[in-house]
């Protein structure tokens, strides 16, 4: 079963703190998004492995964007 | 020889000054150091400063009607009302209707947030202000300068100085005033509550709302005109895509000029024998009053939507009805993930802050047809 | 006095009359595109 990360606002992505391939745990940060001049992280759904990251930092991304996939 | 180094030395500001106009000084050096050391809303704090240390140096004369510096800064921008229209032409390019659009409903919250300025006019004409001196302490409880400085300028000039300090110091400490009393208004359940996913917002209803927003704003408040008709049109520059130039235009380089042409003269109403009354006190006082009174005000309106909606408000989003944009809506979303880290409240916190603005120039409006 | 208490309350009133109003015409403005776009979609089918 996989599940997606997916912006819960729009922004540009800042930084990422996983990798592909890695074991994640729920609420593990995985992305910070800065949004309004302020950095929001953004935290892991579920545990698993990260299967996809489909951002890289500097990347604005739209709400509702795919930003990794989490198997 | 001894009496001509005595003429000379009268001719000096030093043989005039009083020791209300240090006073004056060491309050200008104050802001000037909030805005240098603590970033305090330091685009206006800075000047403002600078110009209160001006207009405190004896037989300088920049406040001197008809030739001084700043008195002529004051009397074309901000007597003839033009600075707070040409600020509100650029916030209207910077704001971004979306997340209000998206949820129409949250355009209320922006109006209870209002509550607190007209409570706060109660209780200062209460307490024996002028009742147009009351109006412009309240509108300080919207959290927005530029409709400040503009109801002030027509309402009670002699207060503009100090009702502008207080909305912009405020509006610096919204992080500070907020929280506590977001906490104290709301439930662990209720910060925790995550909003329903908003719809997507077609390009078309972003173009469509300024000019909407124009046709009802001024129809029902003409006397709010002057910053809504320059809020909505830069908001159109900006929505409308086709004049990018005149886009960045406003929201940059005018805005920024006019901003130095708003923050000295502002400074320089303060003089001493004006400032330093023990009414100015009153007015820093009832200023942070309005501020709670407004972000309770907001926080008990989504509860009270929440009685009678089946999709939940987290009420906390009342809270950034108080139009400091985005500041307001940042703590939202701060408070918000206390509660719970994987509630994302910032854009959805967005409609109401936005709302907000529209609200305190309507609430600015109304004060004007009805005192004006 | 009473003075104030009028003010008072035609502000709030106001405020929330004048918003609501955007919100009846922020509504009617999506429920029109939306059907506008619906005829299109079935126009071409």
């Amino acid at each position: 079963m996989s599940e997606e990360i997916l912006a819960p606002l729009s922004g540009k992505i800042v930084a990422i703190n996983m990798e592909i391939g890695a074991s994640v745990e729920e609420d593990d940060e995985a992305v910070i998004i800065e949004a309004m001049k302020m950095e929001t992280p953004i935290y892991v759904p579920c545990d698993g492995t990260v299967k996809e990251i489909k951002v890289k930092v500097g990347d604005s991304v739209e709400e509702d964007d795919v930003i990794a996939v989490i198997e | 020889m001894m009496e001509l180094f005595t003429r000379l030395f009268q001719t000096t500001g030093l043989f005039h000054l009083t020791p209300g106009m240090v006073i004056m000084w060491l309050i200008g050096l104050t802001l000037i150091y909030l805005a240098v050391k603590k970033e305090y809303e330091p685009l206006l704090l800075l000047p403002i400063g600078f110009g209160i240390i001006l207009v405190n140096l004896p037989f300088a004369g920049l406040m001197t009607p008809e030739e001084g510096l700043l008195w002529k800064f004051y009397q074309y921008g901000i007597h003839w009302e033009i600075i707070p229209p040409v600020i509100f032409l650029g916030l209207g390019a910077l704001t971004d209707f979306g997340p209000l659009i998206a949820n129409p409903r949250l355009i209320f919250l922006g109006a209870g947030a209002q509550a607190g300025v007209y409570i706060t006019f109660f209780v200062a004409n209460a307490m024996g202000f002028d009742i147009r001196e009351a109006a412009t302490i309240g509108i300080i409880g919207g959290a927005d300068g530029p409709t400040t400085i503009f109801l002030a300028s027509k309402m009670a000039p002699q207060l503009l100085g100090v009702c502008a300090v207080a909305a912009y110091s405020y509006m610096a400490l919204v992080p500070i005033i907020q929280p506590p009393v977001m906490k104290l208004m709301t439930t662990e359940a209720e910060r925790k509550i995550r909003m329903k996913k908003s719809r997507k917002v077609k390009k078309l209803e972003k173009i469509l709302f300024p000019l909407i927003s124009t046709f009802v704003i001024i129809l029902l408040v003409p006397a709010s005109a002057p910053l809504i008709s320059m809020f909505m049109l830069g908001n159109l520059f900006r929505e409308s895509g086709v004049v990018e130039r005149l886009n960045n235009a406003a929201q940059n380089e005018l805005m920024n000029i006019v901003t130095i042409f708003l923050g000295v003269p502002v400074g320089a109403t303060m003089n001493a024998e004006n400032f330093l009354q023990p009414k100015v006190i009153f007015i820093f006082v009832l200023g942070l009053f309005a501020f709670i009174i407004s972000t309770m005000t907001g926080v008990l309106l989504a509860k009270l939507i929440n009685l009678f909606s089946k999709t939940k408000i987290n009420p906390l989003l009342g809270a950034a009805g108080v139009s400091a944009v985005p500041m307001a809506a940042r703590v939202v979303h701060k408070v918000g993930i206390e509660a719970d880290k994987k509630n994302y409240l910032l854009m959805y916190a967005m409609g109401p802050n936005v709302a907000g603005v529209i609200g305190t120039v309507i609430a600015a409006g109304i004060f004007l047809t009805l005192l004006g | 006095m009473s003075n104030s208490i009028t003010v008072f309350i035609s502000g709030i009133v106001g405020v929330f009359f004048g918003m609501a109003f955007l919100y009846i015409s922020m509504k009617t403005t999506a429920l029109v595109i939306d059907r506008l776009e619906k005829g299109k979609e079935e126009k071409q089918s």
